[in-house]
């Protein structure tokens, strides 16, 4: 199992790109959950951390 | 836990992800000991937690949109009111105009209504013979006769009408007659009667002698 995500590259912005691999399905299923509410994968994932408990 | 996957099924991508986004996966990652991949299966996996994240999401950009619509209306009627009241002011300092004038005029009508009958006919009286000192007169002065005519006694005794004309308003004074009232003054003219007098404006400051005031 890999631990942690992918290596990040840093953009002046304050954005940053990671690049993982992600099964199909969980992928599939990401943007499906995403379009829904018409956000990008980043902002579906910051979403996701907002409502995230522990 | 999710089931572990051959490395074939998956899909290399890239997430654009704001800083703090990635520092939260990095920390949640380290505690449990998941990859990103993982979590996201695990979060995705939670239906009913991401529905009711949906829903609350929905629902907060339903209610936002109302409320950019609200925002619309308010600032619509704030504009109208705006207008409203800028003419409401323009309509009040027009009315304050009005009013100013109308208690001048009232004053003035009050003060009218103060004096007596005698007074507003000397008022007009003297306003009448003034005009004919003006015309007609010279040095401010003039002859009784012509007075008296063109006061319009063009015919009958107009010896009788000087007569009543200085009894009524005039007060004999040695050697003139002096009316406070007209402000006026008839100089007599020795050896002459009453039609050959001298009628002269007074100064309004006369108390113990004559100011002939020149025309």
């Amino acid at each position: 199992m890999k631990k942690g995500p992918g290596r990040p590259r840093k953009y002046p912005q304050g954005v940053v790109a990671v690049t993982m691999t992600l099964p199909r399905d969980v992928l599939e299923e990401l943007d499906k959950a995403r379009k829904k509410l018409s956000l990008s994968r980043g902002e579906f994932i910051s979403l996701l951390l907002e409502h995230y408990k522990h | 836990m999710p089931r572990p996957r051959k490395k074939q099924d998956g899909k290399i991508t890239t997430i654009y992800l704001e800083r703090w986004a990635l520092e939260k996966i990095m920390e949640i990652s380290k505690e449990t000991g998941l990859s990103l991949g993982d979590l996201i299966e695990i979060w995705l996996t939670k239906e009913e937690r991401i529905a009711r994240m949906v829903a609350e999401y929905e629902g907060l950009k339903k209610h936002s949109l109302e409320l950019e619509k609200l925002v619309i209306v308010l600032e619509d009627k704030l504009l109208k009111a705006e207008q409203q009241n800028e003419k409401l002011l323009l309509e009040r300092d027009a009315l304050r105009e009005e009013n100013k004038t109308l208690k001048a005029e009232l004053a003035e009508l009050r003060k009218q209504l103060r004096m007596t009958a005698r007074e507003r006919r000397a008022e007009e009286f003297k306003a009448e013979i003034y005009e004919i000192l003006d015309r007609y007169g010279k040095n401010g002065s003039i002859k009784m006769l012509e007075l008296l005519k063109k006061l319009g006694h063009s015919s009958g005794d107009l010896k009788k009408y000087a007569k009543d004309f200085l009894e009524q308003w005039f007060v004999d004074d040695g050697k003139m007659l002096v009316s406070d009232e007209l402000d006026l003054v008839v100089e007599k003219v020795h050896g002459l009667g009453e039609l050959a007098w001298i009628v002269k404006r007074m100064s309004h400051s006369f108390r113990g002698g004559l100011v002939e005031v020149k025309a």
